[in-house]
């Protein structure tokens, strides 16, 4: 897939994702500021998972920045794409008290997950790798260990209110 | 791959867990489909989260700390042994019960019999016999009551007093307001270096209840609102001595900051600080930065290039209760962890053109144009020591630091590592449980013979042989990067 047919699939991805929380011509804007910053700063990138991990990256960077602007303004309507700051990369205040409440609801979630549950998701912590996981766990097909791991994710996050982020 | 088998991968993508396969399938499919892109949307604030090495360590940490569920804990022998006889003895009796007691239940149709009607309640108070006049002097006889009602009378007379349910749960207007306060503060090394992931514990002295926090990774604690009244508070943290202070008394309304030093050594160990109860104009025994520490007991500094002096004979210390030796040993063997597991490990990562690290094969020969980063990763807490040889052939220290199990440290902290043309980058690290007491003198080598003076942790000194404790180990490698 060239690199033209692979920015044209993003954009609907985005411009779909993005609608769902954003007015339309918001995520219209934002999709274009994405891909305008592909084109930019990164037309090095050929790869269709480079790309797309990156693009996923900027649309939070850019969301987030939409919704403090709007909040920071005491309102909730649409504005427009041109003001939305350049995302911070610094760590901020919010962003520490952001991750800091996530990670408190994560680790209560995380106790009340199961003993293999959590024998899982230390392994996945220590940076190991499913086909890794499958050895040390015993598990004769790497399939059973994707399946435990779709189970003890989806409970993870039913446990968290379905969302990782409140 | 099946739609639904890349589905299960998304667990993998915000942890890392994916190799490189995976991922390329994983994005694939999300570029193709709406809802997998949505999802992996989704992940990326906890993604984001886990990226930061101290939120991995401390999940790590919480993992660890979960207790195990009460039937998986060990009980007494005795207990073990009661509880099987009782069932035995249920059973044996169950058995043999005599037969009058276990008669067969027998179901039978049978016609609904006419309740007898209940008795109105009383309308009007009956007059009561007149009391016996109590005489002076004499106790006051016992009272003819009379006979108490029938519990469907009782009912019935709730029900009459038309006891309403937002009367029944209604706050009620006579609770006080809760009087509270809390502690907080930071918790500190010898080196005045944080400690983040350090448990502290508040308990009230009146009532013997629990309160605890953890510091995060600025090493600063909050705990919830307590109760006014008088505190212990106790930081615990892996392969320091336990921090004890008494005497904290809270009152309402007060913030107050308490900051700990946490000295090295056994967790069984503990330093044990007396704070004077604040007066009503102050707070005695507090200073500029808080409570000044009177430690009961002397702590020898760990130095391993100095012979350590035996210890004084001290008297022993009273047995402490059972419950706190158990935890007490529990959390020693999760800090001072004697054994093969105890390691460092490295990996070199190579910056890729679009900005991703992969990792390369340490021996592989480096372009000079290359920029690479050494990551680290201990297996227990300890402390890192990082060495590099400069132009001159001369070992110099380029950074230390405490690390947290399966947490990696790259070196250098920050930015990539590239060649310069002199053919190699010479690295050295030490990993040692304890913090070491090491000087820039103790770590100079005689420039060009790449020998270590003084019997420094340097290349070619086996420094495993000087250690005080034989559980406290220390490893130490070199490492090199080779350019072409």
């Amino acid at each position: 897939m060239s690199r033209e047919e692979v920015l044209v699939k993003l954009r609907e991805r985005i411009v779909r994702f993005a609608a769902s929380h954003l007015s339309r011509d918001a995520a219209e804007d934002l999709a274009q500021e994405v891909l305008l910053l592909l084109h930019e700063k990164y037309a090095h990138l050929e790869r269709p998972e480079d790309l797309l991990a990156l693009s996923l990256r900027i649309v939070r960077f850019k969301m987030m920045s939409w919704r403090r602007k709007a909040v920071r303004h005491g309102e909730y309507s649409q504005i427009s794409i041109e003001d939305i700051p350049l995302p911070d990369l610094e760590a901020s205040p919010a962003d520490y008290v952001e991750r800091k409440e996530m990670l408190d609801r994560l680790t209560g979630a995380m106790s009340q997950l199961g003993e293999r549950c959590r024998e899982l998701m230390r392994l996945k912590l220590q940076g190991r790798t499913f086909p890794e996981i499958q050895k040390i766990l015993g598990v004769s097909s790497i399939n059973t260990v994707y399946t435990w791991d779709h189970r003890c994710r989806k409970h993870l996050l039913d446990l968290m209110g379905g969302d990782w982020k409140r | 791959m099946k739609r639904e088998d890349i589905e299960k991968l998304l667990g993998g993508y915000a942890t890392g867990t994916l190799t490189a396969a995976e991922r390329e399938a994983l994005l694939a499919a999300a570029l193709e489909d709406q809802q997998l892109f949505e999802a992996l949307a989704r992940e990326e604030p906890l993604r984001e989260l886990l990226q930061d090495p101290v939120s991995r360590g401390q999940l790590l940490a919480a993992l660890d700390d979960v207790p195990e569920p009460w039937y998986y804990r060990k009980l007494p022998p005795g207990l073990i042994a009661a509880a099987a006889a009782l069932i035995v003895v249920g059973f044996v009796g169950i058995e043999y019960w005599p037969q009058r007691q276990a008669a067969p239940l027998t179901v039978v149709a049978r016609a609904p019999q006419p309740q007898p009607e209940r008795s109105p309640l009383p309308t009007s108070l009956r007059p009561l016999a007149p009391l016996p006049t109590a005489r002076p002097g004499k106790s006051r006889p016992a009272l003819d009551l009379p006979p108490a009602l029938p519990p469907v009378a009782v009912a019935d007379a709730l029900t009459a007093a038309q006891v309403s349910k937002s009367q029944l749960f209604a706050p009620s207007a006579a609770v006080a307001p809760v009087e509270t306060a809390l502690v907080a503060g930071t918790v500190r090394d010898p080196a005045q270096a944080i400690v983040a992931g350090a448990t502290v514990t508040v308990t009230n002295l009146a009532t013997d209840s629990n309160t605890t926090a953890r510091t995060d990774e600025r090493g600063e604690f909050r705990t919830p609102p307590v109760r006014a009244g008088e505190y212990s508070v106790r930081v615990e943290a892996p392969g320091f001595k336990e921090f004890d202070q008494r005497g904290v008394v809270l009152r309402t309304g007060e913030v107050r900051q308490l900051d700990a030093v946490l000295q090295v050594g056994a967790a069984a160990e503990s330093v044990q600080v007396a704070v004077a109860t604040p007066g009503v104009g102050g707070q005695a025994g507090q200073g500029k930065n808080g409570p000044t520490p009177v430690r009961t007991e002397s702590v020898t500094a760990f130095n391993p290039l100095v012979p350590v002096p035996p210890a004084p004979a001290a008297a022993p210390p009273p047995p402490p209760p059972l419950a706190a030796l158990a935890k007490a040993r529990a959390f020693e063997a999760s800090a001072v962890r004697p054994g093969p597991t105890f390691g460092l490990r490295y990996s070199v990562l190579k910056k890729l053109p679009g900005g991703q690290f992969s990792e390369i094969d340490p021996q592989q020969e480096l372009d000079r144009r290359d920029e690479v980063v050494i990551r680290l990763q201990s297996s227990d807490p300890g402390y890192l020591y990082v060495f590099q040889k400069d132009s001159q052939n001369r070992w110099r220290p380029i950074g230390n630091d405490r690390l947290t199990p399966y947490t990696p440290y790259s070196i250098p902290r920050t930015g990539t590592v590239r060649g310069n043309g002199s053919g190699a980058k010479e690295f050295f690290v030490t990993f040692s449980r304890l913090p070491l007491n090491v000087t820039l003198k103790a770590l100079a080598v005689r420039s060009g013979s790449g020998q270590p003076a003084e019997g420094a942790p340097g290349p070619g000194t086996s420094i495993v042989t000087n250690i005080a404790e034989p559980a406290l180990q220390r490893v130490a490698f070199p490492i090199t990067l080779k350019y072409k």
